[in-house]
Protein backbone atom coordinates (compact mmCIF):
# COMPACT_ATOMS: atom_id res chain seq x y z
CA UNK A 1 0.00 0.00 0.00
CA UNK A 2 1.06 3.56 -0.66
CA UNK A 3 0.12 4.72 2.84
CA UNK A 4 -1.89 7.52 1.29
CA UNK A 5 -5.50 8.33 1.88
CA UNK A 6 -8.18 10.92 2.61
CA UNK A 7 -9.58 12.17 5.91
CA UNK A 8 -13.19 11.00 6.36
CA UNK A 9 -13.71 12.57 9.79
CA UNK A 10 -11.71 13.55 12.86
CA UNK A 11 -11.82 14.80 16.42
CA UNK A 12 -9.56 16.91 18.60
CA UNK A 13 -9.21 15.07 21.88
CA UNK A 14 -9.04 17.64 24.66
CA UNK A 15 -9.77 15.54 27.74
CA UNK A 16 -6.63 14.60 29.68
CA UNK A 17 -6.98 10.81 29.97
CA UNK A 18 -3.50 10.89 31.45
CA UNK A 19 -2.59 13.91 33.63
CA UNK A 20 -0.79 16.61 31.66
CA UNK A 21 -1.73 15.16 28.27
CA UNK A 22 -1.79 17.75 25.48
CA UNK A 23 -4.73 17.91 23.02
CA UNK A 24 -4.27 15.81 19.91
CA UNK A 25 -6.10 14.99 16.68
CA UNK A 26 -7.48 11.57 15.82
CA UNK A 27 -8.69 10.96 12.27
CA UNK A 28 -10.42 8.20 10.36
CA UNK A 29 -8.60 7.89 7.04
CA UNK A 30 -9.93 6.19 3.93
CA UNK A 31 -7.06 4.39 2.19
CA UNK A 32 -6.45 4.96 -1.53
CA UNK A 33 -6.16 1.31 -2.52
CA UNK A 34 -9.41 0.22 -0.89
CA UNK A 35 -12.06 2.88 -0.34
CA UNK A 36 -13.97 0.81 2.23
CA UNK A 37 -10.83 0.28 4.33
CA UNK A 38 -10.31 2.93 6.98
CA UNK A 39 -7.65 3.49 9.61
CA UNK A 40 -8.14 5.35 12.85
CA UNK A 41 -4.87 7.10 13.64
CA UNK A 42 -3.19 10.16 15.09
CA UNK A 43 -2.88 13.14 12.78
CA UNK A 44 0.07 15.55 13.04
CA UNK A 45 1.14 18.66 11.16
CA UNK A 46 -2.26 20.35 11.42
CA UNK A 47 -3.28 23.18 13.79
CA UNK A 48 -5.65 22.05 16.53
CA UNK A 49 -8.12 24.83 15.75
CA UNK A 50 -8.46 23.97 12.06
CA UNK A 51 -12.00 24.29 10.73
CA UNK A 52 -13.60 20.90 10.04
CA UNK A 53 -14.39 21.93 6.47
CA UNK A 54 -10.68 22.57 5.90
CA UNK A 55 -9.61 19.18 7.23
CA UNK A 56 -12.27 16.67 6.13
CA UNK A 57 -11.31 15.50 2.65
CA UNK A 58 -7.64 16.45 3.11
CA UNK A 59 -5.10 14.15 1.46
CA UNK A 60 -2.72 12.53 3.95
CA UNK A 61 0.23 10.14 4.02
CA UNK A 62 1.65 7.81 6.62
CA UNK A 63 4.45 8.59 9.07
CA UNK A 64 5.47 5.85 11.44
CA UNK A 65 5.87 6.84 15.05
CA UNK A 66 8.28 4.75 17.13
CA UNK A 67 7.34 4.35 20.77
CA UNK A 68 8.50 1.60 23.12
CA UNK A 69 9.84 -0.45 20.19
CA UNK A 70 6.45 -0.36 18.48
CA UNK A 71 5.90 1.48 15.20
CA UNK A 72 2.49 3.13 15.01
CA UNK A 73 1.11 4.42 11.72
CA UNK A 74 0.13 8.08 11.99
CA UNK A 75 -0.82 10.56 9.30
CA UNK A 76 0.36 13.98 8.14
CA UNK A 77 -0.91 16.10 5.23
CA UNK A 78 0.44 14.80 1.93
CA UNK A 79 3.85 16.30 1.15
CA UNK A 80 4.45 17.55 4.70
CA UNK A 81 8.16 17.88 5.56
CA UNK A 82 9.66 14.79 7.18
CA UNK B 1 -48.45 -9.08 12.04
CA UNK B 2 -50.24 -10.28 15.16
CA UNK B 3 -48.37 -13.57 15.05
CA UNK B 4 -45.12 -11.93 16.18
CA UNK B 5 -43.95 -14.24 18.95
CA UNK B 6 -42.88 -11.25 21.05
CA UNK B 7 -46.59 -10.43 21.47
CA UNK B 8 -46.96 -13.58 23.59
CA UNK B 9 -44.96 -11.71 26.24
CA UNK B 10 -45.49 -8.54 28.20
CA UNK B 11 -43.85 -6.48 30.91
CA UNK B 12 -45.70 -7.35 34.10
CA UNK B 13 -43.43 -5.60 36.56
CA UNK B 14 -40.63 -3.08 36.85
CA UNK B 15 -38.35 -2.18 39.71
CA UNK B 16 -35.23 -0.23 40.46
CA UNK B 17 -32.82 0.22 43.28
CA UNK B 18 -31.58 3.47 44.67
CA UNK B 19 -29.41 5.10 42.04
CA UNK B 20 -26.82 7.82 42.22
CA UNK B 21 -23.19 8.76 42.44
CA UNK B 22 -20.85 6.57 44.50
CA UNK B 23 -23.42 4.79 46.61
CA UNK B 24 -20.73 2.43 47.87
CA UNK B 25 -23.10 -0.54 47.80
CA UNK B 26 -22.35 -3.86 46.17
CA UNK B 27 -23.75 -4.79 42.78
CA UNK B 28 -25.62 -7.75 44.32
CA UNK B 29 -27.19 -5.54 46.99
CA UNK B 30 -28.50 -3.12 44.35
CA UNK B 31 -29.62 -5.97 42.10
CA UNK B 32 -31.70 -7.65 44.79
CA UNK B 33 -33.33 -4.36 45.74
CA UNK B 34 -34.44 -3.81 42.14
CA UNK B 35 -35.39 -7.47 41.57
CA UNK B 36 -37.58 -7.77 44.66
CA UNK B 37 -39.34 -4.50 43.83
CA UNK B 38 -40.04 -5.68 40.27
CA UNK B 39 -41.33 -9.07 41.43
CA UNK B 40 -43.71 -7.40 43.86
CA UNK B 41 -44.76 -4.86 41.22
CA UNK B 42 -45.71 -7.78 38.96
CA UNK B 43 -47.90 -9.26 41.69
CA UNK B 44 -45.61 -12.27 41.96
CA UNK B 45 -43.39 -13.91 44.55
CA UNK B 46 -39.87 -15.15 44.02
CA UNK B 47 -41.26 -18.68 43.75
CA UNK B 48 -43.16 -17.62 40.62
CA UNK B 49 -39.97 -16.50 38.85
CA UNK B 50 -38.63 -19.33 36.72
CA UNK B 51 -36.13 -17.50 34.57
CA UNK B 52 -33.36 -14.89 34.91
CA UNK B 53 -31.69 -12.92 32.14
CA UNK B 54 -29.12 -10.14 32.31
CA UNK B 55 -26.78 -7.95 30.33
CA UNK B 56 -23.80 -8.24 30.14
CA UNK B 57 -23.48 -11.30 32.35
CA UNK B 58 -20.15 -12.46 33.67
CA UNK B 59 -18.27 -11.20 36.68
CA UNK B 60 -19.22 -7.91 38.30
CA UNK B 61 -15.82 -7.17 39.82
CA UNK B 62 -13.80 -7.88 36.69
CA UNK B 63 -16.05 -5.52 34.73
CA UNK B 64 -15.07 -2.50 36.87
CA UNK B 65 -18.69 -1.76 37.58
CA UNK B 66 -19.92 -2.07 34.00
CA UNK B 67 -21.84 -5.22 34.83
CA UNK B 68 -23.67 -6.64 37.83
CA UNK B 69 -23.83 -10.18 39.15
CA UNK B 70 -24.31 -13.07 36.76
CA UNK B 71 -27.69 -14.75 36.34
CA UNK B 72 -26.60 -17.84 38.34
CA UNK B 73 -25.31 -15.63 41.17
CA UNK B 74 -28.74 -14.03 41.48
CA UNK B 75 -30.40 -17.44 41.20
CA UNK B 76 -28.28 -18.57 44.12
CA UNK B 77 -28.86 -15.44 46.19
CA UNK B 78 -32.62 -15.87 45.84
CA UNK B 79 -32.46 -19.70 46.11
CA UNK B 80 -34.46 -20.25 42.96
CA UNK B 81 -35.16 -23.20 40.69
CA UNK B 82 -35.08 -21.89 37.15
CA UNK B 83 -36.23 -23.13 33.77
CA UNK B 84 -34.20 -20.54 31.89
CA UNK B 85 -31.02 -18.47 32.33
CA UNK B 86 -29.32 -16.01 30.00
CA UNK B 87 -26.44 -13.59 30.30
CA UNK B 88 -24.53 -12.09 27.38
CA UNK B 89 -23.19 -8.87 25.97
CA UNK B 90 -23.31 -9.82 22.30
CA UNK B 91 -27.06 -9.51 21.75
CA UNK B 92 -29.05 -6.53 20.54
CA UNK B 93 -27.27 -4.07 22.78
CA UNK B 94 -28.45 -4.00 26.41
CA UNK B 95 -31.98 -4.77 25.22
CA UNK B 96 -30.72 -8.15 24.07
CA UNK B 97 -31.35 -9.59 27.54
CA UNK B 98 -34.94 -8.33 27.59
CA UNK B 99 -35.62 -9.52 24.05
CA UNK B 100 -34.13 -12.95 24.81
CA UNK B 101 -36.39 -13.22 27.85
CA UNK B 102 -39.35 -12.16 25.72
CA UNK B 103 -38.66 -14.92 23.22
CA UNK B 104 -37.96 -17.51 25.94
CA UNK B 105 -41.39 -16.83 27.44
CA UNK B 106 -42.99 -16.92 24.00
CA UNK B 107 -41.32 -20.27 23.34
CA UNK B 108 -42.63 -21.70 26.60
CA UNK B 109 -39.25 -22.08 28.26
CA UNK B 110 -40.33 -19.97 31.22
CA UNK B 111 -43.43 -18.18 32.51
CA UNK B 112 -41.94 -15.23 34.39
CA UNK B 113 -38.40 -14.05 33.68
CA UNK B 114 -36.56 -11.56 35.88
CA UNK B 115 -34.33 -9.41 33.67
CA UNK B 116 -31.87 -7.05 35.30
CA UNK B 117 -29.08 -4.64 34.49
CA UNK B 118 -26.81 -3.40 37.28
CA UNK B 119 -24.02 -0.84 37.18
CA UNK B 120 -21.62 0.31 39.87
CA UNK B 121 -19.43 2.38 37.57
CA UNK B 122 -19.55 5.45 39.77
CA UNK B 123 -18.25 3.69 42.86
CA UNK B 124 -15.77 1.53 40.95
CA UNK B 125 -14.32 4.46 39.03
CA UNK B 126 -14.02 6.46 42.23
CA UNK B 127 -12.46 9.88 42.31
CA UNK B 128 -10.38 9.18 39.20
CA UNK B 129 -13.46 9.34 36.99
CA UNK B 130 -13.65 7.58 33.67
CA UNK B 131 -10.00 7.10 32.98
CA UNK B 132 -9.23 4.60 30.26
CA UNK B 133 -5.61 5.74 30.08
CA UNK B 134 -4.42 4.03 33.23
CA UNK B 135 -1.36 1.89 32.72
CA UNK B 136 -0.05 0.06 29.66
CA UNK B 137 -1.71 -3.12 28.52
CA UNK B 138 -2.22 -4.87 25.22
CA UNK B 139 -5.29 -3.67 23.36
CA UNK B 140 -7.53 -6.58 22.39
CA UNK B 141 -10.87 -7.18 20.74
CA UNK B 142 -12.52 -4.14 19.18
CA UNK B 143 -9.97 -1.87 20.90
CA UNK B 144 -7.14 -3.41 18.90
CA UNK B 145 -7.32 -0.84 16.10
CA UNK B 146 -8.53 2.09 18.21
CA UNK B 147 -6.75 2.45 21.53
CA UNK B 148 -3.14 2.21 20.30
CA UNK B 149 -3.91 5.01 17.84
CA UNK B 150 -5.16 7.57 20.31
CA UNK B 151 -8.87 6.76 20.10
CA UNK B 152 -9.00 5.50 23.66
CA UNK B 153 -12.44 6.69 24.75
CA UNK B 154 -15.93 6.12 23.39
CA UNK B 155 -16.13 9.92 23.36
CA UNK B 156 -13.49 9.92 20.60
CA UNK B 157 -15.39 7.36 18.53
CA UNK B 158 -18.75 9.12 18.78
CA UNK B 159 -17.16 12.56 18.35
CA UNK B 160 -16.07 11.56 14.86
CA UNK B 161 -19.64 10.54 14.00
CA UNK B 162 -20.91 13.89 15.27
CA UNK B 163 -18.17 15.75 13.37
CA UNK B 164 -19.08 14.09 10.08
CA UNK B 165 -22.82 14.61 10.68
CA UNK B 166 -22.17 18.31 11.21
CA UNK B 167 -19.89 18.55 8.17
CA UNK B 168 -22.15 16.66 5.78
CA UNK B 169 -25.56 17.91 6.89
CA UNK B 170 -24.82 21.26 8.52
CA UNK B 171 -25.90 20.09 11.95
CA UNK B 172 -24.84 22.62 14.59
CA UNK B 173 -23.74 22.38 18.21
CA UNK B 174 -26.73 24.55 19.10
CA UNK B 175 -29.00 21.90 17.57
CA UNK B 176 -27.23 18.98 19.23
CA UNK B 177 -27.44 20.85 22.54
CA UNK B 178 -31.19 20.31 22.54
CA UNK B 179 -30.68 16.65 23.49
CA UNK B 180 -28.81 17.62 26.65
CA UNK B 181 -31.08 20.58 27.43
CA UNK B 182 -34.26 18.53 26.95
CA UNK B 183 -32.94 15.75 29.16
CA UNK B 184 -32.04 18.25 31.89
CA UNK B 185 -35.46 19.89 31.75
CA UNK B 186 -37.11 16.47 32.11
CA UNK B 187 -34.76 15.47 34.93
CA UNK B 188 -35.92 18.58 36.77
CA UNK B 189 -39.23 16.83 37.45
CA UNK B 190 -37.70 13.41 38.14
CA UNK B 191 -36.81 13.09 41.83
CA UNK B 192 -34.44 10.20 41.03
CA UNK B 193 -32.31 12.13 38.56
CA UNK B 194 -28.70 12.91 39.45
CA UNK B 195 -28.56 16.31 37.70
CA UNK B 196 -31.71 18.40 38.13
CA UNK B 197 -30.51 22.00 38.05
CA UNK B 198 -31.67 23.91 34.96
CA UNK B 199 -29.25 24.08 32.05
CA UNK B 200 -29.02 26.91 29.52
CA UNK B 201 -27.65 27.07 26.00
CA UNK B 202 -24.80 29.22 27.34
CA UNK B 203 -23.99 26.52 29.91
CA UNK B 204 -23.80 24.00 27.08
CA UNK B 205 -21.71 26.12 24.72
CA UNK B 206 -19.29 27.03 27.53
CA UNK B 207 -18.95 23.51 28.90
CA UNK B 208 -15.54 21.88 28.87
CA UNK B 209 -14.72 20.23 25.55
CA UNK B 210 -13.95 16.50 25.79
CA UNK B 211 -13.40 15.53 22.16
CA UNK B 212 -14.58 17.96 19.49
CA UNK B 213 -17.42 18.55 18.83
CA UNK B 214 -18.63 16.74 21.98
CA UNK B 215 -18.44 18.58 25.30
CA UNK B 216 -18.92 17.34 28.84
CA UNK B 217 -22.70 17.83 28.61
CA UNK B 218 -22.88 15.50 25.58
CA UNK B 219 -21.64 12.63 27.77
CA UNK B 220 -23.80 10.66 30.20
CA UNK B 221 -23.09 10.51 33.91
CA UNK B 222 -21.91 7.22 35.46
CA UNK B 223 -23.97 6.09 38.43
CA UNK B 224 -24.57 3.07 40.60
CA UNK B 225 -27.95 1.43 40.30
CA UNK B 226 -29.96 -1.56 39.17
CA UNK B 227 -33.05 -1.83 37.00
CA UNK B 228 -35.25 -4.93 36.87
CA UNK B 229 -38.00 -5.90 34.43
CA UNK B 230 -40.33 -8.90 34.73
CA UNK B 231 -41.30 -10.49 31.41
CA UNK B 232 -44.40 -12.70 31.69
CA UNK B 233 -46.60 -14.68 29.32
CA UNK B 234 -49.73 -12.83 28.15
CA UNK B 235 -51.84 -15.52 29.83
CA UNK B 236 -50.91 -13.78 33.09
CA UNK B 237 -52.03 -10.31 31.93
CA UNK B 238 -55.59 -10.62 33.25
CA UNK B 239 -54.27 -11.45 36.74
CA UNK B 240 -51.44 -8.92 36.83
CA UNK B 241 -52.10 -6.01 39.21
CA UNK B 242 -50.69 -3.28 36.97
CA UNK B 243 -51.58 -2.17 33.45
CA UNK B 244 -49.84 -4.60 31.09
CA UNK B 245 -47.07 -3.18 28.92
CA UNK B 246 -47.25 -5.17 25.72
CA UNK B 247 -44.28 -5.93 23.51
CA UNK B 248 -45.57 -5.04 20.06
CA UNK B 249 -42.35 -5.54 18.10
CA UNK B 250 -38.61 -5.87 18.55
CA UNK B 251 -35.67 -4.90 16.38
CA UNK B 252 -32.55 -7.01 16.69
CA UNK B 253 -30.95 -6.65 13.25
CA UNK B 254 -27.33 -5.65 12.79
CA UNK B 255 -26.65 -4.76 9.14
CA UNK B 256 -23.29 -3.70 7.79
CA UNK B 257 -19.90 -3.93 9.41
CA UNK B 258 -20.09 -4.10 13.23
CA UNK B 259 -17.27 -1.64 13.74
CA UNK B 260 -16.60 1.78 15.25
CA UNK B 261 -14.82 3.07 12.15
CA UNK B 262 -15.69 0.75 9.24
CA UNK B 263 -19.51 1.17 9.28
CA UNK B 264 -20.40 2.37 5.81
CA UNK B 265 -22.39 5.49 6.73
CA UNK B 266 -20.33 7.09 9.48
CA UNK B 267 -23.01 9.74 10.04
CA UNK B 268 -25.14 6.94 11.44
CA UNK B 269 -24.93 3.69 13.36
CA UNK B 270 -26.22 0.13 13.65
CA UNK B 271 -29.46 1.72 14.81
CA UNK B 272 -30.46 1.77 11.14
CA UNK B 273 -30.79 -2.02 10.88
CA UNK B 274 -32.54 -2.55 14.21
CA UNK B 275 -35.01 0.23 13.43
CA UNK B 276 -35.73 -1.12 9.96
CA UNK B 277 -36.51 -4.56 11.36
CA UNK B 278 -38.62 -3.11 14.17
CA UNK B 279 -40.97 -1.37 11.73
CA UNK B 280 -41.11 -4.46 9.51
CA UNK B 281 -42.73 -6.34 12.40
CA UNK B 282 -45.62 -4.00 13.13
CA UNK B 283 -48.45 -2.06 11.53
CA UNK B 284 -47.68 0.87 13.81
CA UNK B 285 -45.79 3.79 12.28
CA UNK B 286 -43.38 6.36 13.68
CA UNK B 287 -46.28 8.85 13.76
CA UNK B 288 -48.06 6.54 16.24
CA UNK B 289 -45.29 6.85 18.84
CA UNK B 290 -46.24 8.97 21.85
CA UNK B 291 -42.90 8.90 23.68
CA UNK B 292 -39.43 7.94 22.49
CA UNK B 293 -36.90 6.78 25.06
CA UNK B 294 -33.70 6.79 23.03
CA UNK B 295 -30.26 5.84 24.28
CA UNK B 296 -28.09 8.83 25.10
CA UNK B 297 -24.75 7.54 26.29
CA UNK B 298 -23.71 10.45 24.09
CA UNK B 299 -26.11 13.02 22.66
CA UNK B 300 -25.26 12.13 19.05
CA UNK B 301 -26.60 8.61 19.62
CA UNK B 302 -30.07 9.96 20.33
CA UNK B 303 -29.90 11.99 17.13
CA UNK B 304 -28.90 8.84 15.22
CA UNK B 305 -31.89 6.95 16.67
CA UNK B 306 -34.32 9.74 15.76
CA UNK B 307 -33.14 9.46 12.17
CA UNK B 308 -32.87 5.66 12.09
CA UNK B 309 -36.37 5.20 13.51
CA UNK B 310 -37.75 7.44 10.79
CA UNK B 311 -38.97 10.34 12.92
CA UNK B 312 -37.07 12.42 10.38
CA UNK B 313 -34.92 11.71 7.33
CA UNK B 314 -31.26 10.78 7.61
CA UNK B 315 -29.31 13.99 8.09
CA UNK B 316 -32.33 16.04 9.18
CA UNK B 317 -32.02 15.28 12.89
CA UNK B 318 -30.46 18.64 13.64
CA UNK B 319 -33.33 20.56 12.08
CA UNK B 320 -35.81 18.17 13.71
CA UNK B 321 -34.64 19.03 17.24
CA UNK B 322 -33.88 22.70 16.52
CA UNK B 323 -35.14 24.85 19.37
CA UNK B 324 -36.15 21.77 21.34
CA UNK B 325 -39.92 22.35 21.19
CA UNK B 326 -40.68 19.22 19.16
CA UNK B 327 -38.92 16.84 21.58
CA UNK B 328 -40.06 18.57 24.80
CA UNK B 329 -42.63 16.96 27.09
CA UNK B 330 -45.21 19.26 25.53
CA UNK B 331 -44.01 18.60 21.98
CA UNK B 332 -45.14 16.18 19.30
CA UNK B 333 -42.45 13.64 20.19
CA UNK B 334 -41.30 13.82 23.81
CA UNK B 335 -37.93 12.10 24.26
CA UNK B 336 -36.11 10.78 27.31
CA UNK B 337 -38.86 11.93 29.62
CA UNK B 338 -36.93 10.85 32.73
CA UNK B 339 -33.85 12.88 31.82
CA UNK B 340 -32.00 10.12 30.02
CA UNK B 341 -28.57 8.94 31.01
CA UNK B 342 -27.31 12.48 30.42
CA UNK B 343 -29.16 13.78 33.47
CA UNK B 344 -30.91 10.94 35.31
CA UNK B 345 -27.83 8.76 35.23
CA UNK B 346 -26.24 5.98 33.26
CA UNK B 347 -28.33 2.96 34.22
CA UNK B 348 -27.11 1.80 30.82
CA UNK B 349 -30.03 0.99 28.62
CA UNK B 350 -32.62 -0.47 30.96
CA UNK B 351 -33.60 2.97 32.26
CA UNK B 352 -35.27 3.65 28.90
CA UNK B 353 -37.42 0.52 29.19
CA UNK B 354 -38.30 1.31 32.78
CA UNK B 355 -39.36 4.83 31.81
CA UNK B 356 -41.35 3.51 28.82
CA UNK B 357 -43.29 1.18 31.12
CA UNK B 358 -43.92 3.89 33.69
CA UNK B 359 -45.17 6.30 31.01
CA UNK B 360 -47.43 3.68 29.39
CA UNK B 361 -48.97 2.83 32.77
CA UNK B 362 -49.51 6.50 33.57
CA UNK B 363 -47.34 6.32 36.68
CA UNK B 364 -44.79 8.99 35.78
CA UNK B 365 -46.16 11.65 38.10
CA UNK B 366 -45.13 15.21 37.31
CA UNK B 367 -43.34 14.15 34.12
CA UNK B 368 -46.24 12.02 32.80
CA UNK B 369 -47.05 12.50 29.10
CA UNK B 370 -50.86 12.40 28.87
CA UNK B 371 -52.52 9.58 26.93
CA UNK B 372 -49.36 7.61 26.24
CA UNK B 373 -50.35 4.52 24.24
CA UNK B 374 -47.18 3.71 22.28
CA UNK B 375 -43.55 4.02 23.34
CA UNK B 376 -40.33 3.12 21.62
CA UNK B 377 -37.26 2.18 23.65
CA UNK B 378 -33.90 2.01 21.91
CA UNK B 379 -30.52 0.95 23.24
CA UNK B 380 -27.01 1.00 21.96
CA UNK B 381 -24.80 3.21 19.86
CA UNK B 382 -22.04 2.65 17.34
CA UNK B 383 -21.90 -1.01 16.30
CA UNK B 384 -24.58 -2.28 18.69
CA UNK B 385 -28.31 -1.65 18.60
CA UNK B 386 -31.66 -2.97 19.76
CA UNK B 387 -35.16 -1.52 19.84
CA UNK B 388 -38.57 -2.37 21.29
CA UNK B 389 -42.01 -0.98 20.50
CA UNK B 390 -44.23 -1.09 23.57
CA UNK B 391 -47.95 -0.45 23.97
CA UNK B 392 -50.33 0.21 26.82
CA UNK B 393 -52.44 -2.93 27.30
CA UNK B 394 -52.49 -6.17 25.36
CA UNK B 395 -53.07 -5.28 21.71
CA UNK B 396 -53.73 -8.59 19.98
Amino acid sequence: MSGKGTILTFTVNVQQWVPGQEPYIIAIVTMDEQPDLRLTALLAGVPLDIAPADLIGTRVETRFLARDDIFYPTFVPEGAPA
Amino acid sequence: MSNNPERLSFISGVGRSASGRRLGRTAMDLTLEAALEAIEDAGLTRDDIDGIATYPGGDAIASRGFGGPSAPQVQDALRMDLNYLYGAAEGSAQLGAIIEATMAVAAGLAKHVLVFRTVTESTMQGAKGRNPGQGMQAATGFMEFLAPFGAISATNWFAQVAQLHMHKYGTTREQLAQIALTCRTNAGVNPRAVYRDPLTMDDYLNARMISTPLCLLDCDVPVDGSTAIIISHVDYAKDAPKIPVHINAVGTAQYGRPSWDQYEDMTSMMAQGAAKQLWSRTDLKPADVDVAELYDGFSIITLAWLEALGFCEQGEGGAFIEGGQRIARTGELPINTHGGQLSEGRLHGFGFVYESAVQLRGEAGERQIPNTEVAVAANGGGPIAGAMLLTRGISN
